[in-house]
């Protein structure tokens, strides 16, 4: 499928401001499995049109399975996008109901592969605790509570973004869970090697959290 | 992390299934029963020797643009979509 039905292309985001941090492995170290969504500031696969509307995205890690799917809805959005005979309005429109029901055509097993792992749920309950997050259902408007599946989230957020351009696609705020920094690797292959950029960025991003720690502390002596 | 070539070639994407899932959220109890082979993917640890020809497959086998501009150009002449991966590292190097 992959070579019969897509273009395919690379870009290390090493430079970027939503990078993630792990540490790196050669192929020739191993590779672990994982649950669907794992590691969504580290990887962020997209699925555009060759005029570079966004179709689909996914966060992270996703299984063999899973992934195969997904890139087949994306086919189905490839045409709606291509569509002639409807109006930008219906596309969208017919987008979002897609992306929403998509959800329910997915088997048990891809709901048993799109859990949390434990130190990206705790996260996600500390902020929720400090404000209501998307992440989380909502007892009024979803008659359930509890955290969203990730396969949910994912097309739950992608309903909201109906054929964005590429250039003008929120990743940041679409690969928004979770903690920064993964390393499933290390308990096989032991630690990796640290990016040599991403040492520099973890260093200004602590600087800025502690600038913003200080001020928060001035406003509250002052207050 | 090497968790990506679990998503692609190395492990052969298999043929969909194309079985309706349930029109809902399946149930804890549901889930329950899947777990365990949930959990069991998560322990797999995919020997490095393997990976590696995995990775060789993904760079020889397929054609990877380095820029959305040369991508885009092609989707434009096989009229295909594109497949755009964003990652933390090099395909041929460490991530």
């Amino acid at each position: 499928m992959l070579k019969s039905d897509f273009v395919l292309g690379w870009k290390n985001i090493l430079k970027k401001d939503f990078v993630g941090y792990s540490y790196g492995y050669k192929p020739k170290d191993s590779s672990v499995g994982t649950t669907n969504g794992a590691g969504p500031h580290n990887v962020q696969i997209f699925v555009l049109s060759p005029d570079l509307v966004v179709l689909h995205a996914l966060p992270g890690f996703w299984h063999p399975d899973d992934l195969a799917r997904e890139l087949r809805f994306a086919q189905v959005l490839a045409r709606l996008w291509e569509d002639q005979d409807r109006s930008p309005e219906q596309k969208e429109d017919m987008y979002r109901r897609l992306q929403m029901r998509e959800i329910s055509n997915h088997p048990p097993e891809t709901f048993a592969r799109s859990g949390w792992q434990g130190f990206d749920l705790r996260q996600e309950m500390a902020r929720h605790a400090i404000s209501p997050r998307d992440t989380f259902f909502d007892l009024a408007k979803d008659g359930r509570t509890g955290i969203k599946p990730i396969n949910y989230l994912v097309h739950e957020r992608m309903a909201a973004r109906p054929f964005v351009r590429f250039a003008e696609f929120d990743v940041e705020g679409f690969i928004d869970y979770g903690q920064l920094f993964y390393d499933l690797n290390g308990r096989v292959d032991g630690r990796g090697v640290e990016f040599r950029g991403l040492r520099n960025i973890k260093h200004k991003r602590a600087r800025a959290a502690r600038r913003e720690a200080q001020r928060a502390r001035h406003r509250r002596t002052k207050s | 992390m090497r968790c990506r070539f679990l998503t692609f070639a190395v492990l052969g994407l298999s043929t969909l299934a194309l079985a309706q899932g349930s029109r809902e959220i399946p149930t804890h109890q549901q889930l329950a029963s899947l777990q365990p082979a949930a959990r069991e993917f998560q322990k797999l640890a995919i020997p490095g020797k393997e990976v590696s020809s995995g990775v060789r497959k993904l760079r020889k086998q397929l054609k990877w643009y380095k820029t959305l501009h040369d991508a885009s150009r092609e989707a434009k002449k096989s009229n295909k979509p594109i497949l755009w991966i964003q990652a933390l590292g090099k395909l041929s190097g460490y991530t």
